[in-house]
Parts: structure tokens; C-alpha cells; sequence
């Protein structure tokens, strides 16, 4: 949005995050052995991060 | 990379890759327009409502023939053969352990006929020094082994994925079972509760896997498969993360109509997304997303993304409450 009055911007690094942390779709924090999600995901962005 | 004159000559031939293409559209244009595609669209078009149950019953009825996974194989091995560059025209669904091809999807469902390869899952098992864990798709998911390769499955259960998730009370996992596999056997796997793991097998397994896309849960959810404990979760569907990209963009290029167009996606059915959204609007700008802010914090429906709105409108009440009260002093 260009400013048409002044804005107050917040730094969002210094905006609280939810308890509950929720990582992209598709990605895991440990090796998966169980699940669907073994077989692989229909649709999703294949993001692995390695715990 | 080593290119063998078969590749060095295709690569060179711009009528072998054509030919290549027109192969594949073709088998794409004959599998579309062909008797199981036809099943599969008008079972899904004929059921009664859009639930995750009725999609499930109606996967199980479809499963229960499985003659066109023996003929797709066919014409695509054939096609392989007259052209070793011919690449099936499907999606793949691929994992450590699994190679799959999406071969029918909709908004109902998505259907994939796959190979877990059993050297692949022995790999796996043998390599994971890591911790691992076991994943609850937050999907409604139907299964068929259609060659079950001598596999034994356990069988896990976990509290139910809804919008109110929390990690606080997400509790822990437990085993419910485990049993051999029959070939052709067909299970329904509500990924919201439950979830599987192949503890061993044989041969490969060659499975149908279709992926219920109504009534999702909003969270794909891990627990340590040795404690069982609560590990972390992934938002079960990309658009989820592609709106929260998207947001964080608009954010960052600051272009006109940014601030409206995410302000349009804070009613997401999401917690996470909503949350996200509006920490990317009080980035943008603080005075117009207050409003939005004082509803979030007053009336939204996951304590968490409430909790927040509330912390943040405190920090930006607490200075105008002391500049109230000095000017009373004065």
C-alpha cells in the first residue's frame, strides 16, 4: 500500500508467535516411520528439515 | 554425468523430443478419456454430499476392482519400450520408501498407484540413527494393498486434529494393534486419529493410495516414535503455507492494495494462517490493522491466536494508558 497517511509500522520479528509452532506444509522435524505421509503427499511443498 | 550416444542423439534431435511428447499426450489423452477415469469422475460427481466419509465409502467401492493398475502398468511399460525418454504423463508422489503416480484427482479425492520398495524400507529402518517419528496426516486416507508383500502393520492412535490444536495438549500417541496384511486387503486410515507403520515386509508392496481432500484436519502432527511424545506439526495443506508465503511477500514489496488483499484472507479457517496474516498487517499498518486486532483478540476461536492479538494490543494500549494518566497527573 503506498501511504496516503503516515503509517506506524510494526517490526514483525518482535511480534509474538503462537505457542504452537507450525512448520510448511510437507515438512517434518524427525525421519518419519509411520503414516501416510511415508507414502508421500498428494500435494504440498516438499520442504525437509532435518531435526 | 556420462551421456551415452543413445541420450547425446535425442538431446540433438529435436523430432525424437517431440516424439517423446506426443507419446506421452497421447497415453495422458487415452487414460483421461478411458473407462477407469470414467469410473472415477462419475462416482465422485454422483455422491450425495462432500464429506470425508462419503468420499472414503465411495474409494473402497472403486478399490474393490483393481484390473487397471495390471493394464496401466502395461501401456506405460510398452511405451517405455518403443522410447526410453517416454516419461509417464502423471504427477509423481515419491518418498523415501515409496514411487507413486497420481493417476485420477479431483476436489473430492486425489489417487495414487505406487511401489514401496521393501530394500528401500529395510534402508531406512537400518539408517535411521536419527530420531523418528510417527506422522498423522491429518487426512482421511484409503488404502489398498494390492500386492501386500508379506508386510505386518502396527497401528497408532493419537488425540483428534481439530481447529483448536494446541502442542499443549496434544498428548501422546499409543499403539491400538498390528497384523499381517492380506494381498488386495483395503484400509481406511483416518489420518485426523490414526495413522500406521510398516514394521516389516517381504516383497514391495504395490498400494492405491487415495488421499480424501474434504474435511481435512488443518494440521499434519509427528510424535517420537520411541516416547511417543508430542514432536511438532505442518500445516496438512499447501495452500495454507502458499497464502502465508504470499502474505509475508505482499509485506515485503510493499505494493499498493497489499495491506486489503491479505486483510481478505483473515476469516482462513486456519488458526496459524490467521495469526500470520495479521502479524504481516501490523507490519504493513499498525492504526489499520487495529481493528482487526481488537476482534482477533476478543473473538477468535483458537485461545493461542486470541493470547496473541491480546499481548500485542496490550503493548500498543500500555503507552497511550500511560499518556493518559500523565496528562491527568498534570
Amino acid at each position: 500500500m503506498h501511504p496516503t497517511h503516515e503509517m506506524i509500522r510494526m517490526a514483525v520479528e518482535d511480534l509474538p508467535e503462537l505457542e504452537t509452532e507450525v512448520a510448511i506444509s510437507g515438512s517434518c522435524k524427525q525421519q518419519e516411520v509411520g503414516g501416510a505421509i511415508c507414502l508421500g503427499i498428494a500435494a504440498g511443498i516438499a520442504v525437509y528439515i532435518a531435526a | 554425468m556420462i551421456v551415452g550416444p543413445e541420450l547425446r542423439a535425442w538431446t540433438a534431435d529435436i523430432r525424437l523430443q517431440r516424439g517423446t511428447r506426443t507419446a506421452a499426450d497421447r497415453v495422458a489423452r487415452e487414460w483421461t478419456a478411458g473407462p477407469v477415469h470414467h469410473r472415477f469422475s462419475e462416482k465422485m460427481a454422483g455422491l450425495p454430499e462432500r464429506r470425508a466419509e462419503t468420499v472414503a465409502r465411495a474409494v473402497v467401492e472403486l478399490f474393490a476392482d483393481d484390473a487397471w493398475v495390471d493394464t496401466l502398468i502395461g501401456v506405460l511399460a510398452e511405451a517405455m519400450r518403443r522410447d526410453s525418454f517416454f516419461e509417464p504423463p502423471f504427477r509423481h508422489l515419491d518418498s523415501d520408501i515409496h514411487s507413486g503416480l497420481i493417476v485420477f484427482e479431483d476436489d473430492n479425492v486425489s489417487i495414487a498407484a505406487g511401489v514401496s520398495g521393501v530394500a528401500h524400507l529395510a534402508a531406512k529402518k537400518s539408517a535411521s540413527r536419527h530420531a523418528t517419528s510417527i506422522a498423522f496426516s491429518g487426512q482421511v486416507g484409503v488404502l489398498k494393498f494390492v500386492k501386500a508383500g508379506g508386510a505386518r502393520l502396527s497401528f497408532w492412535e493419537a488425540p483428534l486434529i481439530t481447529d483448536r490444536f494446541t502442542a499443549a495438549t496434544a498428548g501422546r500417541c499409543r499403539k491400538t494393534g498390528f497384523r499381517a496384511l492380506a494381498d488386495g486387503e483395503i484400509l481406511t486410515v483416518d489420518g485426523r486419529f490414526q495413522s500406521f507403520v510398516i514394521d516389516r515386509a517381504e516383497t514391495d508392496l504395490v498400494i492405491l493410495q487415495a488421499t480424501v481432500k474434504p474435511d481435512q484436519a488443518p494440521l499434519s502432527v509427528e510424535y517420537d516414535a520411541r516416547t511417543h511424545e508430542y514432536v511438532g506439526c505442518a500445516a496438512a495443506d499447501d495452500s495454507a503455507s502458499r497464502i502465508q508465503m504470499i502474505a509475508t511477500l505482499l509485506r515485503k514489496l510493499d505494493g499498493e492494495g497489499a495491506f486489503e488483499a491479505i486483510a481478505g484472507f483473515l476469516g482462513h479457517p486456519h488458526f496459524f494462517v490467521r495469526w500470520h496474516l495479521m502479524r504481516e498487517l501490523l507490519g504493513l499498518d499498525a492504526e489499520a490493522a487495529l481493528p482487526h486486532l481488537k476482534r482477533m483478540a476478543a473473538r477468535d476461536p483458537h485461545p493461542e491466536t486470541r493470547r496473541a492479538a491480546r499481548s500485542v494490543l496490550d503493548r500498543i494500549e500500555a503507552p497511550a494508558r500511560a499518556s493518559g494518566r500523565r496528562r491527568k497527573a498534570a
